[in-house]
């Protein structure tokens, strides 16, 4: 069954892959599971609202994109929890 | 209602659950200021007139106590009952939010005093129930301890409701019950958020 992911979904599983996978774009291509024009509107968008910045080799979060990881991982498991779609 | 001002000791119960619910309210905010998703909002909402419904209901009992007024614990149990239906609803209506995004419309009441009883509690059965209902169907689909949790704090508040109900109609032992029953339900709420809140 295809499973539908939010945008919301989307940008956890960016900002996730950037922290597991570190800075490089293939790598959050492959973990976030995303074609390479969608990923980098993503990416542009994170960047406009300085939740990640430019690195040497591709990406990385900043202190304010880690506090707003950290509430979306929390607003993910308390969805869960209550059976929400985030 | 004689028998609840003479022990009291369902205050401590309600004050610790109403509690849980204010902690439940602010993470469902705080994911609400995150998402912006209208179910963590209603979630919020939800959680919070059932926390204000419980703490009315506990100071108002603990003002009947010490005025020796009864009238009061009257009072605390309308607001209480009030409160949790609408909580209930918010609950329910959270569900409605998330599939159909769009949120329900609410209509203002007043309510007469309305007695501890076993129709208000059926009331709420019937809601909790409901909701209860909605969680197994989560935690059947999910299988996660989170979801347990939940599932397993509807299903104490449900038979903390079945047991009031039950005690109005025949079964006096039953209330203190009803109160732990439903004070668990909230401490497996309080389970679910030092789970959630923390860091993984």
């Amino acid at each position: 069954m295809k499973h539908y992911r939010s945008r919301l979904k989307i940008i956890l599983d960016i900002l996730e892959a950037i922290h597991e996978q570190g800075e490089k774009v293939s790598a959050i291509l492959t973990y976030a599971n995303l074609p390479y024009d969608r990923c980098m509107r993503y990416l542009e968008e994170l960047l406009e609202k300085g939740l990640i910045e430019r690195a040497a080799e591709g990406y990385r979060i900043t202190e304010r994109g880690y506090r707003f990881f950290e509430e979306l991982k929390r607003a993910e498991r308390l969805a869960k929890a209550f059976g929400f779609s985030l | 209602m004689a028998f609840r001002m003479i022990l009291g000791y369902d205050i401590v119960m309600e004050l610790i659950s109403s509690i849980a619910a204010f902690f439940i309210s602010y993470y469902s905010n705080r994911a609400y200021s995150a998402t912006r998703k209208k179910s963590f909002l209603l979630l919020q909402l939800g959680f919070l007139s059932a926390g204000v419904g419980l703490i009315l209901d506990s100071l108002l009992l603990s003002a009947a106590i010490l005025s020796r007024t009864p009238r009061l614990t009257a009072a605390g149990y309308t607001a209480y009952f009030t409160l949790t239906i609408m909580s209930y609803c918010l609950i329910l209506s959270s569900y409605a939010a998330d599939k159909l995004e769009r949120s329900g419309a609410y209509a203002a009441s007043i309510l007469p005093l309305i007695g501890f009883g076993a129709l208000p509690e059926g009331v709420l059965l019937t809601l909790s129930g409901a909701i209860m209902v909605q969680l197994g169907v989560n935690f059947s689909l999910k299988r996660s301890a989170d979801s347990l949790l939940v599932f397993l704090a509807f299903a104490l508040i449900f038979l903390g409701h079945l047991s009031f109900m039950l005690q109005a109609l025949r079964f006096p032992g039953l209330l203190i019950a009803g109160h732990v029953f439903r004070f668990l339900g909230f401490i497996s709420f309080l389970i679910l958020i030092l789970r959630v809140v923390k860091p993984s």
